[in-house]
């Protein structure tokens, strides 16, 4: 479904509650999915369980999932909330990148020219689907 | 839960531990670490109900541990050189175990040694070092112990094995709320498993926090700028520790993730990279005082 | 679960067995080849079948191999036993069990007591079917079976528990074994030791009086060395039983105040250990001073011996402690003790009180005085009654002997240095009118004495308290035998009631008539009267030459002849000067120079004053009879006026 690494710096709960925003956003787990038991992934993944629990009490804290008691965690239909979180992460790294473009001495303008380009041809694209 | 409240220990007059707080939660991997001779072994076998201490409380819900034989039965302790009957086979290792935990289980063991491919038959002893710790393990589990106390747990283990064994003391946690209190000098291998960490140093608990939380806590920073960098930045933020690079500006900060990327941006860098640190790292930047220690932990 | 809920746990059993069990096997191999099959050997050898007859104590059979199993296996089986206490990962393991320490101690202990007392009565079963196969009633009875199975299991019991007790106070194998012994000699050993000081540091001090010979009933070990000799009885059973119970209890409460990680600590208990540390110190003190002074008798050496051994114990100790040689820096302790043992040392001097300390006379009820401390404590009843000395009451007497103790305490000096030459004790036992004693014992040459010994040893009361001719009823004597036994035996036995009843008479006024002089003289010779009074026992005394009324009333009945040594007997003497005046010299027949006496009257009147002890002039009688020789001594009062003349030249 997924992959971990277990070796890198990001902490194992992060990357699990990123990974499965993602798979959420994505709607690669539709809603009201059930998703996979703290055992199963632990087991999977060699993890502690607790971790897994805690990746899931904070999807549900930030409302991708529901849970129901000795039944399981699911995927919460009403995750729209999921779109805002990442707006917010794309306009951060696009800050990031604009301020590296201007500080490379691209203009406002240039910039402003590709991003109409981009919109352009993403609407272009869907033409031609 | 277990608890450990004010915690002396001595031995002949020298002081082993001092004022030991340490609690763990049911069901919880605890991480103790410290570097050799902190006194990791001696506050395990006191949790193991060996040792007896001086001063202080050791309690397994709220039951002091000593000499308490319902709480013992329910607790499993593996020594760093696991300890076996002169000349007995495995069979009649689990024969002992048998006879004395309550909670034995002959289908669990069978399954195990099955999985592991164990030869029951074989006097322990002539076994190598790695194969007496997996029996260690495999009696361990099919005592089915609602605590495991691991001392140095993995050492001697390949990595296949060591994988496997991992597996299925996770198995244990996730299934039956297994605690564990695990002992290492391996800052990896606890950072692995573990979901909270104790480090002991000179007979007492510095530190004791959920793992996570450490590392939410703290961020390395790459920053570069044009100019000079700004003397209200490094202010502003809790800096443990500073390191120039060329003209890249590395920086070792305390604080929320997002409040130390807003504040930076706002700054303008040209360059500028958060990371999370590793656990060794949180240790060197965040514990100078007790560095040396750390340093001795990861050699 | 039931069988988890029980208080027996099979595996721990089955533990114990596997690893101890051995033990118990070497132990039955043992006591098959001193018991059953020395009865199967004895019995097959037909004509020493006697040999069966042990009287009634089956110990006799293969004493040795039986004493080293006793004093062996016990403590053995409880070194390996309890080594789970001793090797570190064996107690860390066996503690974390839910298993409380109670439950380990009964399982591992019993469990040993069983392993000790299997192979007893497997032994004894043995022995039955072979006594009652054999009929051996003859040689000895079922009982005595069941008291050789009782003793043998008491008595290793006993050891065993010392042994538990001790593994709880150590935390290593090694050491367990060698204090566990220790442990059980220790009695007698601090007994002996302490003794033997205050005999050095207090002159008069009854050492002898103190050593009195009960000093193995003061370990079991030693008493258990005695088995082959000496009965087991009740009393014994009683102390045994009381110190196995004890030390068993005591083990348990010292098992639980353990702290585990005493394990490779060669003692458990950080208080004890300084007791261990100085308590080594001491003893081995006392050993060496007591060694020096009694191989040299001489003060530098003495407090030299003293020196050393508190060095050597010091740092033994200490070693055992740290487990490490290198423990010469460490000397703050030594440094204590020896300031302790100096304030304790110059306190003694203080006990000069004790040195001087003499009854005055109108405090005494009696005296004993004699030169044989031992005559106090054996038990044997004939002895007692015939043979051991009575206190004096007649105050011209004690006086005496108060002036005698009074010039050995003046000579302090003297006798303190003069231990090397031949010394004999002198030994007092004051009882006070109010009840109490005062008791001392010197050793000094009594020969410088002879002033104050001779009015106390020639007066009527003493003689009468000490000679057992004068508790001899008439009615009691079977017979009387006088005999000779120099080289030439001779003997002759008087039955008739009324000869004895003179010859008891005669030699009672012989010996009141007796001097001091002539008692030390001939002392050791080889007449003798025996006075039979049935059922084995007899008293004799010498017949000393000067003995006249009874010689003469012997020789009138022909007697004499028969029984002494007479001129007749005698070939020739050979007299020469005796240049060692502490013993015999070889005599070369032919060297000139020596006096040869012939003639038969020389020969009687030699005859009459020859002392068997060192002399002037030492003589050696020619038997007539065989190729016989012996030597007597004469002195210059002693010497009859031929051998005199003749080496006056």
């Amino acid at each position: 479904m997924f992959e971990l690494d277990l070796r890198s710096r990001k902490p194992i709960y992060e990357q699990l509650v990123d990974k499965l925003k993602e798979l959420i956003i994505n709607e690669i787990l539709k809603s009201d999915e059930q998703l996979p038991s703290v055992r199963t992934l632990a087991q999977q993944f060699t993890i502690n369980p607790n971790t897994i629990q805690k990746a899931y009490r904070e999807l549900e804290m930030q409302g991708f999932i529901y849970s129901i008691k000795g039944k399981g965690n699911f995927v919460n239909p009403s995750s729209k909330k999921a779109d805002l979180e990442k707006v917010e992460k794309v306009k951060k790294e696009l800050e990031k990148l604009i301020l590296e473009a201007l500080y490379l001495g691209i203009s406002t303008s240039e910039l402003m020219d590709l991003i109409r380009y981009v919109d352009d041809t993403k609407r272009g694209g869907g033409k031609d689907d | 839960m277990i608890e450990m409240r004010n915690v002396r220990k001595s031995f002949a007059g020298v002081e082993a531990l001092n004022n030991v707080n340490l609690t763990i939660q049911k069901g919880s991997i605890y991480g103790l670490i410290g570097s050799n001779g902190a006194g990791k072994t001696t506050l395990m076998k006191l949790l193991s109900g060996i040792y007896r201490q001086e001063e202080g409380q050791i309690t397994i819900e709220g039951k002091p541990v000593f000499e308490n034989i319902s709480l013992k039965d329910k607790v499993f302790y593996i020594s760093d050189y696991p300890y076996f009957f002169p000349h007995y086979t495995t069979k009649q290792m689990a024969q002992f175990y048998k006879d004395i935990y309550k909670n034995w289980s002959d289908d669990r063991f069978f399954k195990l040694t099955n999985v592991f491919g164990l030869e029951l038959n074989k006097r322990i002893q002539s076994l190598s070092k790695g194969w007496q710790r997996l029996v260690a393990f495999i009696l361990a589990l099919s005592s089915m112990p609602e605590i495991l106390i691991l001392d140095e747990p993995l050492d001697g283990l390949d990595p296949v094995m060591r994988k496997k064994v991992k597996n299925v003391l996770i198995q244990d946690v996730a299934e039956r709320e297994m605690t564990i209190f695990i002992s290492s000098h391996n800052l990896r291998e606890i950072e692995d498993i573990c979901d909270h960490v104790g480090i002991l140093h000179k007979g007492a608990i510095i530190i004791e926090k959920e793992l996570d939380e450490l590392k939410a806590d703290t961020h390395k920073i790459q920053v570069a700028y044009k100019e000079k960098v700004p003397e209200a930045l490094m202010k502003k933020m809790n800096i443990l520790h500073t390191e120039k690079r060329g003209s890249v500006f590395l920086l070792i900060v305390r604080g929320e993730e997002d409040i130390v990327a807003k504040q930076v941006r706002e700054t303008h860098p040209v360059i500028f990279d958060l990371l999370p640190l590793t656990l060794e790292e949180i240790f060197i930047y965040e514990m100078g005082d007790i560095g040396y220690a750390i340093k001795n932990i990861m050699v | 679960m039931p069988s988890k809920i029980s208080w027996f746990s099979k595996e721990i059993i089955l533990q114990i067995g596997r690893s101890t069990g051995w033990i118990s096997l070497v132990y039955i191999l043992g006591l098959v080849f001193a018991l059953p099959l020395r009865i199967l050997m004895i019995y097959s050898d037909e004509k020493n079948r006697t040999n069966l007859n042990v009287g009634g104590n089956l110990f006799r059979f293969d004493f040795t191999i039986q004493v080293v199993l006793f004093i062996t296996v016990p403590i053995l089986l409880s070194v390996f036993l309890f080594r789970y206490l001793h090797v570190k990962q064996a107690t860390d393991l066996v503690h974390s069990l839910p298993l409380k320490r109670n439950k380990l101690y009964h399982h591992y202990a019993l469990s040993g007591v069983f392993f000790l007392v299997l192979p007893i009565v497997l032994i004894t079963v043995s022995v039955l079917i072979i006594y009652a196969s054999l009929h051996l009633q003859t040689y000895f009875g079922v009982r005595d079976i069941f008291y050789w199975a009782g003793t043998a299991i008491l008595a290793t019991v006993c050891l065993y528990t010392a042994g538990i007790f001790i593994a709880m106070m150590t935390g290593i194998s090694a050491v367990h074994a060698v204090l566990t012994y220790i442990f059980l000699i220790f009695p007698v050993g601090i007994t002996l030791l302490v003794v033997y000081n205050l005999k050095i540091l207090l002159y008069g001090f009854p050492s002898d009086y103190y050593l009195r010979g009960n000093l193995d009933k003061m370990s079991p070990l030693t008493e258990v060395i005695g088995l082959e000799g000496k009965p087991f009885d009740w009393s014994n059973v009683l102390v045994f039983s009381i110190l196995t119970i004890l030390l068993y209890g005591l083990s348990l409460i010292f098992y639980k105040k353990r702290n585990l990680e005493a394990a490779s600590e060669p003692i458990a208990f950080v208080k004890l250990r300084s007791i261990f540390k100085y308590g080594v110190t001491f003893c081995t003190m006392l050993l060496g001073g007591a060694y020096f002074s009694e191989t040299l008798y001489n003060l530098g050496w003495s407090i030299f011996g003293y020196v050393a051994g508190a060095v050597m114990g010091y740092f033994v100790a200490e070693m055992v402690l740290q487990k490490t040689w290198r423990v010469f820096r460490h000397i703050k302790g030594l440094v204590i003790y020896t300031v302790i043992m100096i304030l304790f040392a110059i306190g003694f001097q203080t006990l000069g009180i004790y040195e001087n300390h003499i009854p005055k006379q109108d405090e005494i009820k009696s005296v004993l005085l004699t030169d044989n401390p031992s005559n106090e404590v054996i038990q044997d009843h004939f002895y007692k009654n015939y043979y051991a000395p009575k206190p004096i009451r007649e105050q011209d007497n004690i006086k005496s002997v108060l002036k005698l103790h009074e010039q050995i305490l003046a000579d302090k000096q003297i006798n303190q240095k003069n231990k090397s030459t031949p010394y004999k004790m002198a030994f007092f036992v004051y009882e006070l009118k109010n009840g109490q004693k005062v008791i001392r014992e010197y050793q000094l040459n009594q020969k410088l004495y002879d002033d104050f010994y001779k009015p106390i040893y020639e007066s009527t009361e003493y003689k009468e308290k000490t000679e057992g001719i004068f508790r001899v009823r008439d009615k009691d004597v079977e017979t009387i035998a006088i005999g000779n036994y120099g080289p030439v035996g001779k003997r002759a036995i008087i039955p008739e009631p009324s000869e004895i009843k003179t010859i008891l008479a005669m030699l009672k006024k012989d010996v009141l008539a007796r001097t001091y002089e002539d008692g030390v003289y001939f002392k050791g010779g080889s007449e003798t009267v025996e006075i039979n009074l049935g059922k084995n026992n007899q008293l004799s005394l010498e017949l000393l030459p000067t003995y006249t009324n009874t010689r003469g009333w012997l020789k009138e009945k022909g007697f004499l002849e028969r029984a002494t040594i007479t001129e007749n007997d005698i070939n020739y003497i050979l007299v020469h000067r005796n240049n060692n005046p502490n013993g015999k010299t070889i005599i070369d027949e032919n060297q000139p120079g020596n006096l040869k006496i012939t003639d038969k009257e020389h020969i009687r009147e030699a005859l009459a004053n020859a002392g068997p002890n060192p002399g002037s002039y030492e003589a050696i009688f020619y038997f007539e009879q065989g190729n016989t020789q012996q030597a007597f001594f004469f002195d210059e009062d002693h010497a009859p006026d031929f051998i005199r003349d003749h080496f006056k030249k």
